[in-house]
């Protein structure tokens, strides 16, 4: 175990290493000048000129690169140029707005997805498991903005006849259910497919088993056969699927922070593109691709401890 | 370049300072900053002030791009200077209407010399600089006037220098000296008494002014204003109407009213409170349901007709021109000998567009273009009209130049909505004379840097706003022979060095009526050589909520916040 951990730990490096060594790479040869978008589209060529200077823009790739790993090794992650800031603390006081999205969210894809897939599965080929698949490819297929943009356009509506819910146009105030339900129900419906459609194979699967026809012929109530017996040995795909999404979320939930003015990671992250601000560009994907790789990380072992099965 | 407005243009906008030349009157101020009530033109639903301003509440305002500093020596974007505004002050600044200078920590107009190269500014006293916490840090003096000019030349502030030490302040004796590292302080910045500074310039520019009423020329004290901008952003200290409250980065900055400001009856707010990073479309739900004062970006495109037109939010729409020109360049260098070298070419294209049409793609909110410089703009002149819609002529006259089958070429632009549409109209009215155009849309970081690298572009869609209110800045940085160089925003690569040997009068001519019909003739000698289409010139429209009392777009400080109230009872 401990050498499979060791071996995983340097692995999870090596991956950190290549994402920080790609996207460094592809911010240099974006035509994008970063000079340019710290001093304003007015601004004077001597002006932008001073302005490289000033932030080692002008000196050689390699000299930049090295410059960057190595304030990397000391903890150092840079400073934005656009948000005058350095970048750690930036990443950490975006984090919780996106950790409470992240959860509730998953939350939210289980909670619907969840039972819809094990009553998709015991009702296999019914109108109910018809429409259930109908559904999820719906709600998988519908892009996520356009979700987001209909739930608000709704809650304004809503307003305007006199119902106040949810918060008008989104916004974040933490741990405030007015504001979290509508994004964490976005970010829901597009997983709870996912969830919905995981759960309904593995049941259908598991259902088949001979155990459960042995439960059956013992006379257990169908209740008991199916969320006793069934669903612990189909819920594997589940917790994994469960790690990753986290992991995947943590990173910065991109598109519904953006329609729901939501101050996360991924907020931050468009910011960072859209003003090639390279060091926090640099820091949102690092910081994602962290998340990831713990998320990985701790599914594996997770497994492994629910799975006896599973040895390293 | 590439002015303002939605998505990553509001980002990275610019506004700031202004100018006027020669309209420099000492004003009788009754509001916050300079009065008078002359309503610029195009201004609407400018409600009448009235008698005393009610006084307290609390306004919210809400932007999609988050502020990028609040330290005056850097910040050059368009959230930041509605709030350094609030915070801090300048010598001058402009009539709370229009573009017209006034004194605000000066007593007075400068004095300018005979040659138009020295500035002897004399300050108010007993205007104290206040601390965050609410109270007071000292008493204001002319040294930290000069303190501050020199702290926007230095080299050294961190993490990067003023993006306009050269570009704004350049022209001042020893600036050069500063900017290059070579001295700590320009030798032409001096105290002469505890209230009295003189300024002395290079060669005359009537355009300083303008500068001395730009948020670069703010004055902040020296024991907090360090090198370190970053410091400085987190705990701005100025002599404005408010303090900084709160800022938490991605969400939402406070200002709270300075109980010590010097102007008697101000401020009129307790609390200004600007919600960042907030979606356009969310923040018009939000001022039409009430919960929000003012929507700090334009009203969304695809909410435009709907909103505008309807009756329930009639006065609660706010517009106003904007001091600024969209237009599409033509490369007017190409190299061998590239079609749009030639200026047959150039004039024909000039009657092909249909600009009507593109303004429908604005929503109607504008003006048609004719010619360079903006309405608001001193040297606007209505009767220049150098060229006329007509395809059928234009389509000629391309076939008199050479190319009676047309040519193919391409047409830059950015992804910011509307340009696409309006590239693609262009492109069509380039079609009827036979010019086929590829559209090239890219992310703004890109597009800029494409226009900016020489003769990558041979079409480019783009517009210019106003640095401040003088048409030397419609000229010297974007038509000049020194702005036709990689990183320049002269687009259309134009240089004629008659031209600029005609600008470098005007701009330092101190005769203002002189110095008007000067740029006219520029403008118009320009035009006959056609390095642009001018397209439109564009109306900024936003909306406020019911309460708001005293909010214009001002034509060069776009949201002018220090004049706003809340009315009782609302």
């Amino acid at each position: 175990m401990t050498t499979y951990l060791l071996r995983r730990l340097g692995w999870a490096a090596l991956v950190l290493a290549g994402v920080a060594l790609l996207t460094f790479f592809l911010s240099y040869v974006l035509p994008a000048d970063p000079a340019r978008m710290v001093a304003g589209p007015q601004a004077r060529p001597e002006d932008v000129a001073a302005i490289r200077h000033a932030l080692g823009l002008d000196r050689p790739f390699l000299d930049q690169l090295g410059t960057y790993l190595g304030n990397i090794l000391h903890g150092n992650f840079g400073h934005s140029y656009h948000q005058n800031k350095d970048v750690l603390p930036l990443l950490l006081q975006r984090f919780p707005a996106t950790a409470q999205l992240a959860v509730a969210g998953l939350f939210l894809e289980l909670l619907i997805g969840i039972p819809l897939g094990v009553m998709a599965a015991t009702r296999k080929g019914t109108g109910f498991d018809r429409a259930a698949t109908v559904l999820t490819i719906v709600l998988v297929s519908a892009p996520s903005f356009w979700v987001g943009y209909l739930i608000l356009e709704a809650v304004f509506q809503a307003h305007k006849a006199g119902f106040d819910l949810f918060a008008v146009g989104g916004g974040y105030k933490p741990f405030d259910l007015r504001y979290l339900v509508l994004p964490a129900l976005t970010l829901g419906f597009s997983g709870a497919a996912y969830y919905n459609r995981i759960m309904r194979a593995t049941m259908i699967d598991e259902l088949h088993r001979e155990y459960i026809r042995t439960a059956r012929a013992k006379g257990l109530p169908e209740r008991r056969v199916l969320w006793h017996h069934a669903i612990r040995n189909a819920i594997g795909p589940v917790v994994i699927q469960i790690g990753l999404d986290l992991g995947f979320f943590l990173g910065g939930v991109v598109v519904v922070e953006q329609v729901f003015s939501w101050p996360g990671i991924g907020k931050l992250a468009v910011e960072s593109i859209v003003t090639a601000d390279v060091p926090l560009i640099m820091g949102t994907v690092l910081f994602g691709t962290l998340c990831i790789v713990i998320a990985n990380l701790a599914v594996d072992i997770l497994n492994a401890v629910v799975d006896p099965r599973i040895r390293f | 370049m590439q002015s303002l407005i939605r998505g990553p243009r509001a980002i990275a906008i610019v506004a700031i300072v202004g100018l006027a030349a020669g309209a420099c009157s000492p004003g009788a101020s009754t509001g916050p900053e300079g009065s008078g009530s002359a309503a610029s033109p195009g201004a609407t639903a400018a409600e009448s002030q009235p008698a005393t301003i009610p006084q307290g509440g609390t306004l919210s305002i809400a932007y999609q791009s988050d502020l990028q500093h609040l330290d005056p020596a850097v910040m050059y974007d368009t959230v930041g200077i509605a709030a350094v505004r609030l915070m801090f002050e300048s010598p001058l600044t402009y009539d709370n209407r229009t573009t017209q200078l006034v004194p605000l920590l000066l007593t007075e107009m400068p004095a300018i010399s005979a040659d138009g190269k020295a500035y002897t500014l004399k300050f108010r006293t007993g205007i104290n600089f206040v601390k965050t916490d609410g109270s007071v840090l000292r008493e204001m003096t002319a040294d930290d006037f000069v303190y501050s000019l020199n702290r926007v030349l230095d080299p050294n502030l961190k993490p990067s220098p003023s993006p306009v030490a050269s570009a704004f302040f350049g022209n001042i004796v020893g600036a050069s000296d500063v900017i290059g590292g070579k001295a700590k302080t320009a030798s032409g910045i001096k105290a002469t008494d505890a209230s009295t500074v003189e300024v002395d310039l290079v060669k005359a520019d009537a355009t300083f002014s303008n500068i001395l009423a730009s948020t670069f020329a703010a004055v902040v004290p020296k024991e907090l204003a360090t090198e370190d901008t970053a410091a400085f952003d987190a705990a701005p200290v100025g002599t404005g109407p408010y303090v900084l409250g709160s800022y938490t980065k991605g969400q939402q900055a406070t200002f709270l009213a300075n109980k010590h400001y010097w102007q008697p009856g101000q401020p009129y707010l307790d609390e200004i409170d600007f919600k960042v990073g907030v979606d356009d479309n969310a923040a018009l739900q939000q001022v039409q349901a009430g919960t929000l004062d003012i929507l700090g970006d334009q009203i969304p495109s695809g909410s435009f007709t709907q909103v505008t037109t309807d009756p329930q939010y009639a006065d609660q729409i706010v517009r106003h021109s904007l001091v600024e020109t969209q237009y599409m360049s033509m490369d007017a260098s190409q190299p061998n000998g590239g079609p749009l070298s030639k200026l047959a070419v150039r004039q024909a294209i000039e009657g092909a567009i249909d600009k009507e049409n593109i303004l429908k793609i604005y929503h109607g909110a504008g003006v048609v273009a004719d010619c360079i410089l903006p309405p608001d703009m001193l040297g606007f002149d209505p009767t220049c009209k150098p060229y006329t819609f007509d395809q059928a002529a234009a389509k000629t006259a391309l076939a008199a130049a050479g190319y009676p089958t047309g040519f193919k070429t391409t047409l830059y632009t950015d992804t910011t909505d509307p340009d696409p549409k309006v590239a693609a109209a262009l492109q069509q009215d380039l079609a009827t004379i036979g010019i086929t155009v590829e559209v090239v849309t890219q992310s703004f970081d890109t597009f800029l840097n494409t226009i900016e690298t020489p003769h990558e572009a041979p079409l480019v869609y783009v517009g210019w706003f106003e640095d401040y209110p003088d048409p030397s800045d419609f000229i010297d940085p974007i038509l000049s022979c020194a702005s036709a160089v990689k990183g320049g925003a002269n687009a259309s690569w134009y240089c004629n060095q008659a031209i600029d040997a005609q600008a470098a009068a005007a701009r330092g001519e101190v005769d203002g009526a002189k110095r008007i019909t000067e740029y006219q003739a520029i403008q118009k000698a320009i035009m006959a050589d056609a390095p642009w289409v001018p397209l439109i010139h564009e109306d900024w429209v936003t909306l406020e909520s019911k309460r708001v009392g005293g909010f214009v777009i001002h034509p060069v400080w776009l949201y002018s916040l220090r004049d706003v109230y809340i009315k009782p009872g609302t």
